[in-house]
């Protein structure tokens, strides 16, 4: 248990630093670089849309897995 | 757990995640309400995912300098690159969320820079993704495999 407890320190630790580094590289979230766009509107889900965009991912993660495997030779 | 228990539980697991990443790559079938929940349930299962991996992370990253061949490295390197681009984007998605830190009563700002973080990250996300999968398709086709060469209590009973 105490194991686990530490492991999970160490990642949430990991993560605190990649967040920290981005508050660094990016800045604080400011009112003069706010996004005007409706963006709960942009995304009301459609089936045709929602579908296609499901599908047009999931063949993009098994084509980049299918060429790197074949191709490129990515294997341990 | 005994092993085989195990190896099932790690295949739905990972399966559960991948399903989560596609799902969490088409907000336009999940709507930005239900995309923003999705993160929040995606980080159960990483983290397990991760902790499962331990013993791999803590012996590559010791090997890492000293007796691991390029190979290993890759797969080390290709590996934390992937860490490193999910949690970008799951930082930048809270800094700029709309909907479920709203609701908790934290007030975000929707940043255009943090905006374009966000959807940078995505497509090097789904890249990683596919070499992390390519890389580990040996382990997944085996455990298939076996499943699909075992023949169960069910293909016993219906063959005698």
């Amino acid at each position: 248990m105490i194991k686990t407890l530490v492991r999970v320190g160490v990642l949430v630790l990991a993560i605190a630093i990649i967040a920290l580094a981005l508050y660094g590289i990016v800045g604080k979230p400011s009112l003069a670089r706010l996004y005007n766009q409706n963006e709960i509107g942009r995304f009301q889900p459609t089936f045709g849309h929602g579908i296609g965009q499901f599908l047009g991912e999931t063949f993009l993660v098994a084509i980049v897995a299918f060429i790197a495997r074949k191709w490129l030779g990515v294997r341990l | 757990m005994i092993a085989s228990s195990r190896k099932r539980f790690i295949i739905c697991l990972d399966t559960f995640l991948l399903i989560n990443l596609i799902l969490l790559l088409s907000p336009r079938m999940t709507g930005l309400p239900l995309h923003e929940v999705l993160v929040c349930i995606f980080l159960i299962p990483l983290m397990i995912h991760l902790l499962i991996a331990w013993p791999w992370i803590q012996s590559s990253t010791k090997k890492f300098f000293t007796t691991a061949n390029g190979r290993s490295q890759i797969n080390f390197i290709l590996n934390s690159v992937l860490f490193i681009l999910v949690i970008t984007e799951l930082v930048s998605g809270f800094t700029i969320s709309e909907v479920v830190l709203v609701k908790l009563g934290i007030k975000t700002i929707n940043d255009r820079s943090w905006r374009l973080v966000h959807n940078v990250t995505l497509n090097f996300t789904v890249l990683f993704a596919g070499l992390h999968i390519a890389i580990n398709w040996g382990w997944i086709a085996s455990i298939f495999k076996k499943r699909l060469n075992t023949p169960s209590q069910y293909n016993l009973e219906i063959f005698t």
